[in-house]
């Protein structure tokens, strides 16, 4: 039997960026470069060809299918749908159907040590469709380890965990602000939102320049919605969603204020740093 | 042989003190440094780049804390003799672009400037600032600080509580070997701290620091991290700890037995300590990385009657004569630890000071250090022969 997200029809989405209404997802391995390193990677990606960063789900309407394209099983889970994992053999598929959620951003990941760290994990949200929805899928990258489970290893679990890379929506900085779902333009009095999703296995908290940011949702902080924020923390695995509203035009960078994360391989500046242009 | 006047001259130098100068000074003017030394708790004269007031001549770690009334309009004004460029991001204050403290979007300082950054302080609130060139570097290095924002009514916020006083406690860290050797010292994705501080102070440093607290009206621990760690701190259900504000801004009221700190996040926590109470804060610093464990430190609270002269007042104590060639006399030291330092941060002395004043007849002649026990840190000169 295929897993079901019980649904509600959905309204238009003002979409930005990468997210699409796709109603296939292949899982690709391929191979991405960051900041000076090599990667092995995996992908959910909208196509049968690998692309560098996670197709993000938002507003289905209908199933989507989830098609195994890998060499090896994957386990995957989606948090909305708590304590339920589905196994997809390689070259098989299942469908999911992540339609009608309420307002939220959930995370589609594979729970398999290989997945987890090859990068197999994005968002699916829904709701908060009104205004412009930007998505940062946080993440953070030991290129070792990639490799080691690229070639069929598993990683040794007493070895310090050292990740050299640290990626917006699987990008580093400067990369980042091409990227049209992770740099935010907008203008004053134009709210939007971000749905931020971190990926990886370390906590994150970013700070926004120039603003305070709404907390709409946070998986981890529950208590915290509707507090009024500059700097987020975002634990490993959480889902939060924040509304900017921004009453000042100019350009301020959003970035990791764990300072580790605004490096490339040990260089500043790189890693999670995006930037909000608010135009007059 | 070295003149007293000198040695006052001296005292405009760049030297730091083992003890933050958590003391607002008028006008507000800051410098950069980046020849500083900090005192670790082992005796470790640490380099350390940081800010000072102007008018002291020496940079602190962390920089002193800067106030203002909610409301107020603000040009801080900034100097920057180091040899290399430096901004002052003032971290969690909306300001607007041009006095944001971002390099790529708003200005360097480079040597031998002087500018001021501009803005309001709209909200009453717990803030940061530090420097934002290299970041992952210069933070480290020290430069950074607190900014607090009150309310002249002392309330938190408008319509909010009234409390007793403020008590900073800004949480930080750094790895020793990068202080050392700065230029050497990447890369930084791999940064594993060594000293935990609190106002940067660490283990017995904070062993004679106490918050004597009022069980009639609230105390507000003003906390902030500018650490690379996590800290969670600790509140015993004797302090009847509540959250009420967080990043400058008010949030539904809670009470608390824990409350973790991200790096860049603020808080502020009402205590009002059952009368009687003798106890602290724990707080525990962990690596964001893979979550170890890294330190522990115990900041004291008291309820205010267990040491009422402790918080009877805080006047600066006044040594006497000063230059002192043979005796000095200081004053708020009835019954209190005296220490002294030399310049370079050798203790000299610690004990109480006898009833005919301290015997400097021996001591080199220079500047030096000294703290009266609950008392803010002042300076004094021994020159031989001037009296």
């Amino acid at each position: 039997m295929f897993p079901r997200f019980f649904t509600t029809a959905m309204a238009s989405v003002l979409a930005v960026g990468m997210s699409a209404q796709a109603d296939t997802l292949w899982m690709v391995p391929g191979g991405v470069g960051l900041g000076g390193d090599t990667l092995a990677a995996l992908r959910f990606c909208a196509t049968p060809q690998f692309q560098m960063s996670n197709e993000t789900l938002n507003g289905l309407t209908s199933s989507v299918v989830v098609v195994n394209a890998d060499s090896v099983a994957h386990e995957l889970a989606c948090t909305a749908l708590e304590g339920t994992t589905w196994s997809v053999a390689a070259g098989a598929s299942i469908e999911l159907d992540v339609s009608g959620l309420d307002n939220a951003t959930h995370r589609l990941w594979s729970v398999t040590e290989r997945g987890q760290t090859l990068g197999l994990s994005t968002m699916v949200r829904s709701g908060w469709d009104d205004l412009p929805h930007y998505e940062w899928n946080l993440n953070e990258w030991d290129p070792e380890e990639t490799w080691v489970l690229a070639e069929g290893g598993s990683l040794d679990p007493s070895a310090a965990y050292v990740p050299r890379q640290f990626t917006i929506n699987d990008l580093n900085y400067p990369n980042t602000i091409a990227d049209s779902s992770s740099y935010v333009q907008t203008s004053v009095g134009a709210a939007v939102y971000i749905s931020i999703v971190n990926q990886g296995r370390m906590d994150q908290v970013l700070h926004f320049h120039g603003y305070h940011v709404d907390m709409l949702q946070s998986s981890a902080h529950g208590n915290r919605v509707g507090w009024s924020k500059d700097t987020v923390p975002v634990k490993a695995g959480e889902r939060v969603v924040v509304r900017l509203d921004p009453n000042q035009s100019g350009e301020y960078p959003v970035h990791a204020h764990n300072l580790v994360a605004v490096t490339n391989a040990g260089f500043y500046p790189g890693g999670m740093i995006t930037y909000l242009n608010v135009a007059p | 042989m070295m003149k007293w006047k000198d040695l006052l001259t001296a005292m405009c130098a760049t030297v730091v003190m083992s003890v933050p100068a958590f003391a607002q000074q008028v006008p507000p003017s800051l410098f950069s440094e980046m020849d500083g030394i900090h005192f670790l708790d082992d005796g470790t004269a640490l380099p350390i780049w940081g800010y000072g007031w102007v008018a002291d001549g020496f940079i602190t770690l962390p920089g002193p804390l800067l106030t203002y009334d909610e409301g107020a309009e603000v040009s801080l004004a900034f100097e920057n003799p180091s040899p290399e460029s430096h901004t002052i991001h003032l971290h969690g204050l909306d300001v607007d672009q041009a006095n944001d403290g971002v390099p790529a979007t708003s200005f360097f300082v480079t040597t031998g400037q002087s500018t001021a950054y501009d803005f309001t302080a709209t909200h009453s609130g717990t803030y940061l600032y530090h420097c934002h060139v290299t970041t992952t570097l210069h933070l480290t290095m020290g430069m950074y600080g607190m900014i607090l924002v009150t309310r002249p009514d002392g309330t938190l916020f408008e319509g909010g509580p009234a409390v007793a006083q403020n008590v900073p406690w800004l949480f930080s860290d750094l790895e020793v070997a990068t202080n050392f050797d700065p230029v050497g010292s990447f890369p930084f994705h791999d940064m594993r701290p060594d000293v935990f501080m609190v106002n940067g102070k660490a283990g017995s440093q904070l062993a004679d620091e106490v918050v004597y607290a009022s069980a009639e009206e609230p105390t507000a621990l003003r906390l902030g991290s500018m650490a690379y760690s996590k800290i969670t701190c600790h509140f015993p259900e004797g302090l009847n700890a509540e959250l009420w504000m967080s990043d400058g801004r008010e949030v539904p009221v809670e009470s608390l037995d824990s409350l973790e700190i991200y790096p860049g996040e603020r808080f502020t926590v009402l205590v009002q300590p059952e009368v009687g109470y003798d106890g602290g804060v724990t707080a525990v610093f962990e690596h964001m990385v893979d979550g170890y464990e890294e330190a522990g430190e115990s900041l004291q609270i008291r309820e205010e009657s267990l040491h009422p002269s402790q918080v009877a007042s805080l006047d600066e104590p006044t040594w006497y004569p000063n230059p002192a060639s043979h005796n000095i006399q200081v004053t708020e030291s009835t019954g209190r630890f005296v220490r002294v330092w030399t310049s370079v941060g050798e203790l000299v002395f610690d004990g109480q000071v006898p009833a005919n004043g301290l015997d400097v007849a021996s001591w080199d002649e220079g500047l030096y250090l000294a703290q009266v026990e609950g008392r803010v840190v002042t300076r004094f000169v021994v020159a031989h022969g001037v009296r």
